[in-house]
Order: structure tokens, then C-alpha cells, then sequence
């Protein structure tokens, strides 16, 4: 046998032998296709590249092929370790899944002093403790935390206004604490989630003692902010600036956090909205869409704009920061952040929406203020709109068990996961999108949805094109996002 | 007034029912498309939801013959690949834990 292979083996000219690997294409634009692989790594084709690599007529010597070797979408003689590393870098992608829950929600109270029209999880008014958790609601709810086998646990507090209820929050601290101690500390994290109006030294010294974040909501400049959120004295904005003053003084600048909500005022102002956080010190915002859930829809303020509407305001927020970003000043847009790091890394974010199988029950769990447990904050959401679809049990009478085994958390995972649904299954973005059961049920009536009328499908392929072109067309925003990939 | 309609016509011995459905049915939010075998022919009769203009019909149409060959190749990288890609899904969930025997 000669010790050399003939001459033909080296001739590098015309199409190769080559085995084609798991990928999907789906059009980018006019000319280009983006093509994914399964743990999520793309390329950008036109259409004669993606014809010719599937029906094995790719030359080996163009640039497309070696690219699509070095990414895993085909494997010849010199590069089947190809099929190893992929089946790696996907078991890296999935090891969340076996995490189990790691975000467990206590609903402390209903009640709110503010009254705003998009509230969507239906607050009740000041005088009515009947919406407080108890402490013997709280403390089944924290029996039922410690049975999760996830490796990190956070415990987060909302409302209402979850101060409100301050003195349970104390006590679920304190008790956690104690618990975790004498179950081998895994590491355990609190977040307070609240509008800052009532925020008083007591409640920031105890903050300051354990180690808790805060969670606030910022809409943007005073006369927007006022006007998404009134309250009595009509001061939601002075009493939140002054709160996050405040709470960074006892805590730390990092320790506070913002979120925003999109209602039709917000649409003509991204800018504004931004210049505010800016102005604020924060180094990140999440330009986030209403949900279809409690008063925001009772008051239509979620009927109140479209999908296009929202990705025309996105899009625009999207370029002016980053123009900040070329100018030198570091600013994140968070939803761009979880997304970039799911196409340009092999981890997972753990964003419960953006998950596949969907992230309710298994990334997080909501205990409401009843008792009641749901698979997530917006199926608490729905329930307050008489929608107890998502509800998996009752703290009281319900088992670990009979709450993560139950029929109405596994039949809406099973049913909803992308890699086996229509349309989701041959998409490119699958990689990087997620299930969301719970606003497909809101939506459309079923856990699964129809994609191509589905909100939620609309908006995030849009978001993934404009991600992806931005990334090709212009090498100083891959490097940008590049930076922002690792933040999400 | 009536809704817009058109008639698109596919070679049945280049492209399988899977492909044509799966086509037809990333249009359902511009169009329901009955799809009937005609002898060698796929014949797909496009409604349209909405009032259109010929022009916007006539690049929908062009669309739907592209996704048609788009979903051929999908069906052809799904068959080819479908061993490895079970076998990937076996090793990611190895260590999970998630799989375990009864």
C-alpha cells in the first residue's frame, strides 16, 4: 500500500467530500440568508452559497467553505472533530436546563400608591391587606425555594409596592438566611423590586446588612414618568430620582437597578428616555414592549401601539446608543445584550422569555401573595385576569413535587418547544429565541401560538435581523456588540 | 369587494407535500393558500387577507416560488442530518440528569 494518498486527494479545485452538519437558513434581507448551526453560531450566505452547500457542490478552496468548516456546518476528512466539538458546544448551551429553578418570586403584596393605567399585575389599593402574603404563606413558599436543586438561588421581591409589606420581606430574609446556612450556603441573592417613593433608612440599613439589590422603575424624563405613573402629589419622578440617590449612597452605585416600559407617549422620545438614564449614571437600559396582561389591557394601553411602532422606537433608541457607544461613552441596551450573547456565545442567558423549553417553572416561579404558585410573573399576571391556566398549585396543600410535575407546567413546556414547532423548527433565529407559552395563551389561545401572526415572533425576528445586519454591515458595531454580548 | 387572489403551480415529481405546506404556511398572515394535487402538479390558490396592490401580489408570489426552494433544501439538510443531530441531543443531555433510566 503506498504510504501517500494519490494525487487527487490533493487537488483542492472542485467540490470536496464533505458531510453536512444540523443547520438552518432563513433570509436576512433581499440577497442574504442567515444560517445557524445548532449550538447557535451563524454565517451570512446568499442564496447560490446556501444551494450549493446542501446539495454538496461547494468548492474547498472558497472562503464560504472554510468558514463553514471552522463554524461546524459541514465536516470533511480534515475536520471531523467538527461533530464532537458541536455536540459539546451545545451540552454547554443546555446545562442551564439542569440547573432548575433559580429565580423564585414572592408576590409580598398587591397594594400600590401608585396608579398606573399599564400596571400589568392589577394592583389593589392602599387599605385592602387582604392582598398581603402572610407569614405562614411566606414560609411554605421558602420551604418549597430550598427544594429547588439550582446551584445560585435569588429570591425576589415584588408588589404591588413590595415595600409595603416591608416587615415580610424582613422576615423572609432573615429566615432564607438561615435555611441556606444550614443546608451548605449555596450562594443566595435578594432583590427588592420598587418604585423607591417609600424607601426610608430602616429599610436601606437592612438592605445595606444583607446584601440586597434594588429594582426600580424609571420611564424617562419627569414629565413621561409622571405621566406613565401617577400617584398622589403627582411626584413618582421626584421620589424616584431622590430614592435611587439615596439607595446608591447606602448600597453602592451598582447596587440599584432600572427598568422601563414603553407606553405610546414613550414612542416619539427614545432619546429623551435615554439621555435620562444617562443623566441618571446608569450604564445600561431595557427598552422594553408592554405586556398583554392586567390593567394594561383593561385600559388598552397595550392596544394603544403595534409591533411596528415598538421595533420604529427600538430601533431608534437602538442607534442612538450606538452612536454613544462610538463616541466613547459605554451604554448598554439590555434586550440587545441577552440576544448578542446567545449569537455570539455558547451560554445561555437564562432570560425566562427568551428560553427553549420556555423558562416558567424551570428559570423562575412566582408565589403570590394568596398562596398561589405560577410558573411565572406574567401567568401571575393573567391570573388577575381570571386566567388560572399557569397557576401549578397552593403553597398550602401542594407538594414540590405535585407543583414541578404538575400537568399544567410540563404540558405547556413539552408542547411549546421551539426545535419541534412549526416554523420555529426551520428557523435560523431558533437558537437564539424562545417559547414564551404564557403570552402565546394570552394571544393566541394556545400554548404553541401561530408564528406567522404571532406579536411576539414578529418582534424578535425583526430584532434578530437588525442585530445580524448591523453586525455585518459595520465592523466597529460587531465590536460593540461584542463588548455588550458579554454583559447579557 | 372581493379579496385578491392568485394561482401558483409547482412540478409534484421535484417537490413533496411537506415542502409545499410547510411553504404555504409561513404566508398565513398574507394569505390562505388551498394546495391541490392536479395530475404532475401542486396548484396552490392563494387568497389574499388584505386588499393588495398587483405589484405587492406579484412579489409575494415571487416570494412563496423562492420559500418553496428554500424548504426543498430544508428538507434535504433535515434528512441528511438527522442521525447527527440526534446523536448531538444525546450527548448535550448526557450529564444533565434530565434523562434517566426507570
Amino acid at each position: 500500500m503506498s504510504k501517500f494518498r494519490p494525487l487527487a486527494a490533493f487537488d483542492q479545485s472542485g467540490a470536496a467530500p464533505y458531510t453536512l452538519l444540523p443547520f438552518r437558513f432563513t433570509r436576512l434581507d433581499r440577497d442574504r440568508y442567515v444560517a445557524s448551526n445548532m449550538a447557535g453560531e451563524y454565517a451570512v450566505l446568499d442564496r447560490t452559497t446556501v444551494e450549493a452547500l446542501v446539495k454538496h457542490q461547494l468548492a474547498s478552496d472558497t472562503n464560504a467553505y472554510r468558514d463553514l468548516a471552522s463554524r461546524h456546518f459541514l465536516i470533511d476528512a480534515d475536520s471531523s472533530v467538527g461533530r464532537d466539538l458541536l455536540a459539546l458546544k451545545v451540552r454547554t448551551r443546555l446545562s442551564r436546563l439542569s440547573e432548575f429553578t433559580g429565580l423564585h418570586i414572592f408576590v409580598v403584596t398587591l397594594r400600590c400608591e401608585h396608579s398606573c393605567p399599564y400596571c400589568q399585575v392589577s394592583r389593589q389599593s392602599m387599605d385592602t391587606e387582604a392582598f398581603d402574603m402572610t407569614l405562614n404563606t411566606a414560609n411554605r413558599a421558602l420551604d418549597l425555594v430550598f427544594r429547588s436543586p439550582a446551584p445560585h438561588l435569588k429570591i425576589e421581591f415584588q408588589g404591588g409596592e413590595s415595600l409595603l409589606n416591608f416587615p415580610l420581606i424582613r422576615h423572609i430574609i432573615v429566615r432564607a438566611k438561615k435555611i441556606n446556612a444550614a443546608q451548605g450556603d449555596r450562594p443566595l441573592q435578594f432583590v427588592i423590586a420598587t418604585n423607591l417613593a417609600l424607601i426610608d433608612d430602616e429599610m436601606l440599613a437592612f438592605a445595606k446588612e444583607h446584601d440586597i439589590l434594588i429594582s426600580t422603575s424609571l420611564d424617562g424624563p419627569a414629565d413621561l414618568h409622571n405621566c406613565n405613573r401617577p400617584r398622589p402629589g403627582r411626584d413618582s419622578y421626584e421620589r424616584t430620582i431622590a430614592g435611587i440617590e439615596k439607595a446608591r449612597r447606602v448600597l453602592g452605585h451598582d447596587r440599584v437597578g432600572a427598568l422601563m416600559t414603553t407606553t405610546k407617549e414613550s414612542l416619539r422620545q427614545p432619546r429623551a428616555i435615554i439621555d435620562e438614564y444617562i443623566r441618571q449614571g446608569f450604564d445600561s437600559i431595557f427598552l422594553r414592549p408592554l405586556s398583554p396582561y392586567g390593567f394594561a389591557v383593561k385600559t388598552k394601553s397595550y392596544a394603544a401601539y403595534d409591533v411596528s411602532s415598538w421595533l420604529a422606537f427600538y430601533f431608534k433608541g437602538l442607534s442612538y446608543i450606538i452612536e454613544l457607544n462610538r463616541q466613547g461613552q459605554r451604554f448598554v441596551e439590555s434586550y440587545a445584550a441577552i440576544i448578542l450573547s446567545k449569537i455570539l456565545t455558547p451560554f445561555s442567558s437564562g432570560y425566562v422569555d427568551l428560553g427553549s423549553p420556555a423558562g416558567i417553572g424551570i428559570g423562575a416561579v412566582v408565589y403570590n401573595y394568596n398562596g398561589a404558585v405560577y410558573a411565572s410573573d406574567e401567568a401571575r399576571m393573567l391570573a388577575e385576569m381570571h386566567d388560572e391556566t399557569f397557576k401549578l398549585g397552593d403553597v398550602h396543600t401542594a407538594s414540590y413535587e405535585d407543583i414541578f410535575l404538575s400537568d399544567r407546567l410540563l404540558d405547556p413546556l413539552e408542547e411549546s418547544v421551539a426545535l419541534s414547532v412549526p416554523m420555529c423548527s426551520d428557523c435560523a433565529f431558533e437558537p437564539y429565541c424562545g417559547a414564551d407559552p404564557v403570552f402565546h395563551h394570552a394571544t393566541q389561545g394556545d400554548y404553541v401560538g401561530r408564528k406567522p401572526t404571532s406579536a411576539f415572533c414578529q418582534r424578535n425576528m425583526a430584532i434578530f435581523r437588525h442585530l445580524i445586519r448591523l453586525m455585518e454591515d459595520d465592523p466597529e458595531v460587531r465590536l460593540i456588540f461584542r463588548s455588550w454580548a458579554s454583559r447579557g | 369587494m372581493d379579496t385578491p387572489s392568485a394561482v401558483v403551480t409547482f412540478d409534484a415529481s421535484l417537490f413533496s407535500e411537506e415542502t409545499i405546506k410547510k411553504a404555504a404556511y409561513t404566508f398565513a398572515a398574507a394569505a390562505s393558500v388551498d394546495i391541490r394535487r392536479s395530475g404532475v402538479e401542486w396548484v396552490c390558490a392563494f387568497r389574499f387577507l388584505r386588499p393588495m396592490k398587483p405589484e405587492d401580489i406579484h412579489e409575494t408570489v415571487e416570494s412563496f416560488r423562492i420559500e418553496v426552494l428554500d424548504q426543498d433544501l430544508r428538507e434535504r439538510v433535515a434528512a441528511e442530518t438527522r442521525e447527527t443531530r440526534n446523536s448531538i441531543l444525546a450527548v448535550a443531555f448526557s450529564r444533565t440528569g434530565l434523562q434517566r433510566s426507570e
